[in-house]
């Protein structure tokens, strides 16, 4: 049953963004609720994973958990009447066992968005709270997961998320899974034809005044207003908005000559095949 | 087990339960979110424990009264809510070699079940601190979310499912308690439970 559509990224590429022009496209009767979105539920929430096992997941191991989340998303697709939307920041990776996190047999489409690392530099560091050094030095490291806790737990399971290099190709070249490949420049750019071309690779006949009126309702000022007045449940800690204005190019405004040949050396060649060199 | 109890027509909420003065609270959340957190700093406060993670709920023949049945005595915490309540490691066992999480052994508050009083729904959110109390078919589909293993129950028997948690959510007064992603908040989060009255 290939029922799943994936909606990938390195953190702070626009996933969160694509979401809401997704979900505003799919409700055309209301604006949906951006705290209470039924497109793109994170794939790793134990409230999903317990739902499913009627086990605790808090007293699994994250192998033991990893083992089990290809046939979790197979039971899930299993009972869907339609396709199901699933958003995720974790590379595409396979368990100890070899069965993959984000199975093909039950994939239908991947959209795989991805940002200029520069500007993903700058956008983790204030969404973590976390100097642009230490941003930097996270988006080259294979071991970085987001959500792991040695001393606890959270509402999510750990998010092995890996460099950004890694995320990317994990995605479009080592998953073999169909993909669409949506660059969030070209996203800001002209949201219409990019949103446009995701819908029709997960077989949805885009109508255009909908798409029209998705745009209209996911533009940056007016979720800036939204988080503002209703807050949003995935705003940082720090008093800090989620949607800080999702500008192209502060990364290059903002990072020193230094901070710019680090990610270059990190993630040059990666860089270039998606047309960033 | 909570398929098991299903069987039995005994529902199961993904929940502690402590007795305070004369209530009964079941604390429900989805994994990570502070129950077992909650719960022990409701019982540093003198309540009595009943149960941890499993709250398996009696529903009477007659009347509207649930019950909630005594679990295991022992509640399960991560390092960071043992070190927030100054628990020695020394005085605890591991859940599993494995794991980080602990049990810290309590004593049984209850060998018979005891009418439910309260249900608070415990929810993460980033900031501020929140509690509402919830009816009508808010209720309903919040209580319906906190079920041990729904799809199996789902398979098992769904109309009886949905007719407990109906004659719940109308019977037992149900609360939201949104809490801020961070342990430091967590003495709030019992004071507001410990202050919640049906």
């Amino acid at each position: 049953m290939k029922r799943i559509v994936w909606l990938a990224s390195f953190p702070r590429s626009g996933n969160t963004w694509l979401r809401l022009l997704l979900a505003n496209y799919f409700s055309p009767g209301a604006e949906v609720n951006f705290n209470d979105l039924s497109v793109g539920v994170a794939a790793g929430a134990r409230r999903i994973f317990d739902e499913w096992s009627a086990i605790d997941s808090s007293e699994l191991t994250d192998e033991e958990i990893m083992q089990s989340r290809g046939d979790l998303f197979r039971a899930i697709a299993a009972c869907m009447a339609s396709s199901a939307y699933f958003k995720t920041h974790e590379a595409w990776t396979r368990s100890v066992s070899g069965d993959a996190v984000f199975p093909a047999d039950v994939t239908l489409a991947a959209v795989y968005v991805v940002r200029h690392p520069f500007d993903v530099a700058v956008s983790m560091s204030h969404f973590l709270d976390t100097p642009v050094a230490n941003a930097i030095r996270l988006m080259g490291s294979d071991a970085f997961t987001l959500l792991r806790d040695p001393a606890g737990i959270s509402v999510t399971l750990p998010q092995r998320v890996m460099s950004w290099s890694r995320n990317v190709t994990s995605w479009i070249v080592e998953s073999g899974l169909p993909i669409r490949l949506v660059k969030y420049e070209d996203l800001r750019a002209d949201t219409a034809s990019s949103l446009t071309s995701v819908l029709r690779q997960i077989g949805v006949p885009a109508d255009q005044d909908q798409v029209a009126r998705a745009v209209q309702l996911t533009n940056f000022d007016r979720l800036q207003q939204k988080e503002r007045t209703e807050g949003f449940r995935e705003s940082p800690p720090k008093p800090s908005l989620f949607f800080r204005g999702g500008r192209v190019g502060d990364g290059s405004r903002e990072l020193s000559a230094e901070q710019q040949q680090e990610l270059l050396l990190q993630h040059g060649p990666v860089m270039r095949q998606l047309g960033y060199l | 087990m909570a398929p098991l109890l299903f069987l039995r027509r005994i529902l199961v909420l993904h929940a502690a339960a402590v007795r305070y003065d004369d209530r009964v609270v079941a604390i429900a959340g989805t994994s990570g979110v502070g129950k077992s957190t909650a719960l022990f700093g409701c019982l540093r406060r003198g309540g009595g424990f009943i149960t941890d993670d499993i709250a398996a709920l009696h529903f009477g023949d007659s009347g509207h009264t649930i019950r909630v049945h005594a679990g295991a005595p022992g509640v399960r915490l991560w390092p960071d809510a043992l070190t927030h309540y100054t628990v020695a490691p020394e005085g605890t066992e591991p859940l599993r070699p494995a794991l980080d999480k602990r049990v810290v052994r309590v004593q049984t508050g209850a060998a018979e079940a005891l009418p439910l009083t309260t249900l608070v729904i415990l929810e993460s959110r980033p900031h501020a601190m929140q509690c509402r109390r919830v009816a009508g078919r808010e209720a309903f589909n919040a209580v319906r979310s906190q079920l041990h293993g729904p799809r199996m129950v789902n398979v098992i028997d769904r109309v009886t499912a949905f007719r407990q948690v109906a004659t719940l959510a109308q019977h037992v007064p149900t609360f939201v308690l949104q809490r801020p992603d961070d342990l430091s908040a967590v003495d709030r989060v019992v004071d507001t439970i410990l202050a919640l009255s049906p």
